[in-house]
């Protein structure tokens, strides 16, 4: 099973029905080297090797002009 | 895209009326900006940071009953990071049917890098999909770098002579998309000295 069938088979394993990219240089990078760096990412979600999206941005910096 | 731009802008100005007292912030934070994102549309949203994640900056998935995945690629800087976030949590507001959705990755996939290599025509499944990566990164543009803030922009770079990094990186926006606003709003963009 190649990677790109293997993306697809997790997204249909586990019940997606939306699925949208943002690749990094896609004049580079190739269909399935977008769908590798996917089936990468829910792998590691899988076995917790991510961490929450956390921003530390203070939005009480108000610009002056306002 | 008006209708996205407008949805981007309804949106923010929820953000900015729960969490600034509509006050227009430098920056707007990311994390309190999808809290309403998910108040508003009913979403449950799981957002994560992934080291190993080459060649996307991010990925949105959506499951049924209304739960949604993002996925944010550490290699991202700062900015990138929080312009993709945005893009990706954009999705579930503006694309809110399933006439909307696409399941199929390769496709999606195919057409992404298609339009930078292929010479060929490319299909009207392929546009639609491509149009629909669009829409996300209009949103988010108009979200991170609304014009409320353009006055402001002019200002660090006509009076203060501030070049676009250091204002991209005030905004916490990436360059690329603080430029774009720039050009489209005539205001010039200073270069460094030799």
């Amino acid at each position: 099973m190649n990677t790109k069938s293997s993306f697809q088979q997790w997204l249909e394993d586990n019940g997606a029905i939306d699925v949208r990219f943002f690749p990094s240089n896609p004049s580079e990078s190739t269909a399935t080297e977008l769908l590798d760096s996917a089936y990468k990412a829910v792998k590691a979600y899988e076995s917790g090797n991510c961490v929450p999206y956390e921003d530390p941005i203070n939005d009480n910096n108000f610009f002056p002009a306002d | 895209m008006e209708k996205v731009i407008f949805e981007a802008r309804a949106m923010r100005t929820k953000y900015l009326e729960s969490c600034t007292g509509s006050r227009q912030p430098v920056a707007i934070n990311t994390e309190k900006f999808a809290k309403v994102v998910e108040k508003e549309t009913g979403y449950s949203v799981e957002s994560i940071i992934i080291n190993d994640m080459e060649h996307l900056r991010g990925m949105i998935v959506r499951f049924p009953e209304k739960k949604a995945i993002v996925f944010v690629s550490d290699h991202n800087n700062d900015c990138w990071r929080r312009f993709t976030f945005i893009k990706e949590i954009s999705h579930l507001f503006i694309e809110t049917t399933p006439e909307c959705f696409n399941s199929d990755a390769y496709e999606q996939a195919k057409a992404l890098v298609d339009q930078y290599q292929t010479q060929d025509d490319v299909s009207d499944e392929s546009r639609k999909l491509l149009r629909a990566e669009v829409i996300g990164l209009v949103a988010a543009m108009e979200i991170m770098i609304p014009n409320e803030l353009i006055p402001y922009i002019a200002h660090l770079s006509n009076v203060e002579k501030m070049l676009p990094y250091a204002i991209a990186s005030r905004l916490r926006a990436p360059q690329k998309f603080l430029e774009f606003k720039m050009r489209q709003h005539d205001i010039a963009i200073n270069t460094p000295p030799n």
